[in-house]
């Protein structure tokens, strides 16, 4: 044997065995490994990651062989189920971010409509205030229009709820001035029209005897005074004026003796029109 | 003369575990996992798509060089089943991804407008 064939055998025994240490591929594979391992996929996917760990073993096991096709194969295996352990994990968070956002869209309904249901009996309870206080004030007019009733003529024609009063009830013959009997009937009048809450107007009806000149001028003294003593009483002035005879004919009343002698008063309270407040009375045509 | 059958039987299955066919249980893994993704929908998915295409051309190299090299098909095979179980994940998650999207605009819509139902969003 020739000195040098020993080291020639051991070379190529050597050679024989080469053992493979690492590859890129399988570096790759370990690294991506590693990081799954700090992120979602290790909480959410275990078991996938699991598998990844088996094939990273697989891969190592792989260097033995000696082929670095096997180890890289093996690894790309590990990094593909890695990557998909990885993917998943991100699932599992967003499907938690979804039904976290699907609690706080049911918590966020329930409290608007929990507010809703909440203003909407507040509502109620005012328009049951509402109701309640425009009930008594109808019932209030009513009972003022029963007592006004026993003293006067009251009639609900198209151009409103018309209030008569004959002169004589409420001034001496010939004169202005009210007679202390005439001012409670006006205080009668003035609570309906308070109750009522609606536009009136006073209408002098002149005797129809004598001058006709002097019972128009009498008759707008009348309206006149009635009218002041209705605001004393309580009527604003934007709720009552008086309105010439002669500019307007007075609505038509019974034919009575008593008025055309010394003629008559009417209070003319508009009919109520809907959207403003007031009693609900005032049906044209009712008696 | 029956020894001589016999023995030639022998060789010529030797000769065929030689060219293995394809591994039936591991090609009908990863054609399972192709079609799975594609019945979640991984066409839809830019990205999904992209490792269902490659699971499919990794199949058919799988098929080609089977002949040649069957173990590295056969590892072919599992590279194939790992890139269509990846496509299914990707799947998963962008579909998870856009119903948290979809939760998101509605509690949007609802906090903005304060409406009572945001069915267009659902």
């Amino acid at each position: 044997m020739r000195p040098g064939t020993p080291l020639l055998l051991v070379a190529a025994l050597c050679g024989g065995c080469v053992h493979l240490q690492r590859t890129d591929r399988l570096d790759e594979a370990r690294a991506a490994y590693q990081k799954a391992l700090d992120g979602p996929a290790a909480e959410a996917s275990p078991a996938d990651l699991d598998t990844a760990k088996k094939w990273l073993d697989l891969a190592e096991k792989g260097l033995d062989t000696g082929d670095p096709k096997v180890v890289d194969d093996r690894a790309t295996v590990v990094i593909l189920k890695v990557q998909a352990a990885e993917a998943l994990g991100r699932t599992h968070e967003l499907a938690a971010e979804r039904d976290k956002t699907l609690q706080a869209l049911s918590a966020t309904r329930q409290q608007m409509l929990d507010e809703a249901q909440q203003k909407l009996k507040l509502t109620q309870a005012e328009l049951e205030k509402e109701k309640a206080v425009r009930d008594a004030a109808e019932a209030r007019l009513a009972q003022s229009r029963a007592v006004l009733t026993r003293e006067a003529e009251i009639r609900d024609l198209p151009q409103g709820t018309v209030i008569s009063l004959p002169g004589a009830q409420l001034f001496a013959r010939g004169g202005a001035d009210l007679l202390p009997g005439g001012r409670d009937r006006l205080s009668q009048v003035a609570d309906y029209l308070k109750s009522a809450s609606r536009p009136a107007r006073v209408q002098a009806q002149p005797p129809s005897r004598g001058s006709r000149k002097v019972a128009l001028a009498l008759s707008g003294k009348r309206a006149e005074r009635v009218r002041d003593f209705l605001v004393g009483e309580g009527v604003t002035v934007e709720q009552i004026r008086t309105e010439p005879p002669s500019r307007a004919p007075p609505p038509p009343v019974a034919d009575s003796p008593e008025f055309a002698a010394n003629g008559a008063v009417h209070i003319v309270l508009e009919p109520n029109r809907p959207g403003r407040g007031g009693g609900g009375e005032s049906t044209p045509g009712r008696p | 003369m029956r020894r001589w059958t016999a023995g030639a039987l022998v060789a010529f299955g030797c000769a065929c575990a030689g060219a293995p066919p394809l591994p039936a249980e591991r090609l009908a893994q990863a054609e399972a996992e192709v079609r799975a993704a594609q019945e979640i929908g991984a066409e839809r998915a830019p990205q999904a798509k992209l490792h269902l295409q490659q699971a499919r051309d990794t199949i058919a190299s799988a098929k080609e060089i089977n002949k040649e090299d069957p173990e590295a098909a056969a590892r072919k095979l599992e590279i194939a089943r790992a890139q269509a179980e990846l496509a299914n994940a990707l799947t998963r998650e962008q579909l998870a991804r856009s119903e948290a999207e979809q939760a998101h605009t509605r509690l949007d819509a609802l906090h903005k407008d304060g409406v009572a139902d945001d069915g267009a969003a659902r």
